[in-house]
């Protein structure tokens, strides 16, 4: 299979995070794309919003004709790539590939979110394991390089690197690879809000003071190359001697704490729920919605301004990591 | 003293002038305040006025100055001595990182200033219950923590010591937000405070994910860069998962917290790269190397990427009533 701009694109799932994708998608111009919806109505005038609002941030066009929604009954010829998208739960996942796989050709392949569940665990039931992957995005996806690509033993090498030629060239991705079958972005931000948790739970913060501390610190540092780098910037060896005393005094929590759980079980799910650590006003879902759009833009201009290593300018000088 | 500036009260006292204590005193005069600055070391006068000068340059680079610099260095006095801040309200020490040296210090600043102002270290290593114990009232002693450049974010943590009062919180509080800063409150001394607590977490989770082989450094700045890095600058952790939605995080977090680490010390991979002298950019040893002239560009570029954030970050301020902090 060689990359190429000319790809069948299916696209399974609902909502926000998946009309994204769709219209990063579209980006790439020659691509068709087929959406799977479980909810055409609302999810075509999502799409059909993001898009105008897209063209006129960015003056890109795109052609709305590429996207063909299609009933879960229709079988596809030549779908390259399957992307699914579903809620956290293993057992919906599997289904969800159950039905992809039945869809379509034995060689297409299936990339699916997942956050804990584990890759071997959405491979099990399927007649092709291999060619399921683990594909994170970050919502909203047509603003952003982020793409997490998760294969495991089972993944073969041709898929990997078709997945990966199609990112940077078609998906405008700089994607990252793990090949350990399970999600490290949702590690990484579990330990972080492991100790946010903490910090709340214990009286020491509020949440307030802990989202300021983000946005007013590492909201102005993340952006420019990630956390080593930065670290590289300040002076390494300081953090060091850091980790030596703090490392100790930091969470370890293996659960989840009360006031988390209880917001869950009380069904304040956050922003679309009226509440979940914030309350919200009618209405204020969609201004952050709008608010977060807008910011995307910003800021992935401002990510495009610093590209990593500088491969752009200097081709000879391309750094090298301390673990390679 | 100058027509054109609007002055602010109090009169702010800075101790020690050396590259944290001259950037905060250029961010307090480009927010309008006299600041009586101290150099405690002989000779140190001069080359702190000239690091205040530069830094205050810097704040015109950001457009901070309304008013031509030699304005706002009409504000400023540079001493030796301790008299002068026998005008103060609120007098921040910015020494080195020695409890006994700020003791020494911390008797000095007591004996010039009024004996209702606030006073306040910078310190992000000695627990502000400690320190506080080195003046006669402890209840007016807090810690006031700004990142660097001090003018360069919206950043400013304000800790609590066990003895610190509500009042002085709520003055801090209100003057931070007054100087345009979105302060965060740590109620409780804790050791690194919240900034640091959380980013220690996440690098506590890449070098035990490096360590196990699963990613290198290069893949978790991509993954936070990339994803957190575009949209921490807008919201911070709970806000964003209040907008991705709970049910997820619920399954998700309930999988992942058993597995991630609660390594208590420095890891192998850590320690490795601290044992080569890592200075990072400074000798081109961290956990990525650099030839001289790529520490010169990243250098460049980050300054370049920090006004960049600085204006992008103004445009989607958080609106934070003035109110008392400590009871909410």
């Amino acid at each position: 299979m060689e990359p190429t701009h000319r790809k069948k694109i299916l696209i399974s799932g609902k909502g926000r995070t998946t009309a994204g994708i769709a219209v990063n998608c579209l980006r790439s111009q020659q691509a068709s794309i087929y959406y799977l919806s479980d909810d055409r109505a609302e999810d075509e005038d999502m799409i059909r919003k993001i898009i105008a609002d897209s063209e006129w941030r960015s003056g890109e066009k795109m052609e709305v004709s590429k996207l063909k929604f299609i009933s879960s009954e229709t079988w596809i010829n030549g779908i390259d790539i399957a992307v699914c998208i579903t809620e956290e739960d293993p057992g919906i996942k599997q289904h969800r590939l159950l039905q992809i796989e039945n869809r379509v050709a034995p060689e297409t392949i299936i990339g699916v979110n997942t956050e804990s569940v584990l890759l071997h665990d959405l491979q099990k039931k399927l007649k092709n394991p291999g060619r399921v992957i683990g594909l994170n995005w970050r919502d909203p996806a047509y603003t952003s390089a982020f793409l997490e690509i998760i294969t495991n033993e089972l993944t073969p090498r041709s898929v990997l690197q078709y997945m990966e030629a199609t990112a940077r060239n078609c998906w405008y991705k700089d994607p990252y690879v793990v090949s350990c079958g399970y999600s490290i972005r949702a590690r990484l931000l579990a330990a972080l809000a492991r100790e946010a948790f903490y910090l709340v739970e214990h009286g020491y913060a509020s949440i307030e003071d802990i989202d300021r501390a983000c946005r007013n610190d590492a909201g102005y540092y993340l952006p420019f190359a990630g956390n080593c780098r930065y670290m590289d910037l300040m002076g390494t060896y300081a953090y060091g001697l850091v980790m030596k005393d703090l490392n100790r005094e930091l969470s370890k929590s293996e659960a989840l704490p009360a006031f988390f759980e209880e917001l869950v079980r009380n069904g304040k799910t956050g922003m679309s729920a009226g509440e979940g650590f914030y309350k919200y006003e009618k209405g204020e879902y969609r201004e952050w919605e709008e608010k977060f759009r807008k910011f995307s833009f910003d800021i992935q201009s401002i990510i495009d301004k610093y590209p990593f290593g500088y491969v752009k300018e200097e081709p000879a000088e391309v750094n090298q990591s301390n673990d390679e | 003293m100058s027509d054109i500036l609007r002055i602010r009260n109090p009169v702010i006292g800075i101790v020690g002038i050396g590259l944290m204590g001259s950037s905060i005193t250029a961010s307090l005069l480009a927010a309008g305040h006299r600041v009586k600055a101290i150099a405690p070391l002989p000779g140190e006068e001069e080359p702190g006025l000239d690091r205040i000068i530069r830094q205050l340059r810097l704040c015109e680079d950001f457009d901070l100055l309304n008013a031509p610099l030699k304005e706002y260095l009409g504000l400023l006095t540079v001493s030796n001595d301790y008299y002068p801040l026998g005008d103060c309200g609120l007098v921040v020490e910015c020494i080195v990182e020695d409890i006994e040296i700020k003791e020494t210090i911390f008797k000095k600043i007591v004996e010039f200033t009024p004996a209702n102002a606030i006073l306040a270290s910078n310190t992000s290593a000695i627990p502000i219950s400690i320190l506080q114990q080195m003046i006669p009232d402890p209840q007016r002693f807090i810690g006031i923590h700004w990142a660097e450049p001090a003018f360069g974010t919206r950043f400013l943590e304000i800790i609590c010591g066990r003895e610190t009062n509500e009042q002085t919180v709520d003055s801090i509080f209100n003057l931070a937000i007054s100087w345009g800063k979105e302060p965060t409150v740590l109620k409780k001394d804790i050791r690194g405070f919240i900034t640091n607590r959380l980013m220690y977490a996440v690098y506590r989770e890449i070098l035990h994910l490096v360590e196990k082989n699963v990613i290198g450094f290069e893949d978790a700045d991509k993954c936070f860069r990339y994803d957190a890095g575009s949209w921490m600058t807008l919201m911070g952790i709970f806000r964003r998962m209040d907008y991705d939605g709970l049910d997820d995080y619920n399954t998700a977090f309930r999988n992942i917290f058993p597995h991630l680490s609660n390594e208590e010390g420095i890891s192998p991979q850590m320690q490795k790269i601290m044992d080569s002298g890592a200075g990072g950019i400074q000798n081109g040893r961290g956990f990525y190397t650099y030839t001289q002239r790529e520490a010169e560009r990243w250098l460049q570029s980050f300054e370049a990427f920090n006004k960049d954030i600085f204006h992008l970050a103004a445009n989607y301020p958080e609106e934070i009533p003035i109110t008392s902090k400590v009871t909410s």
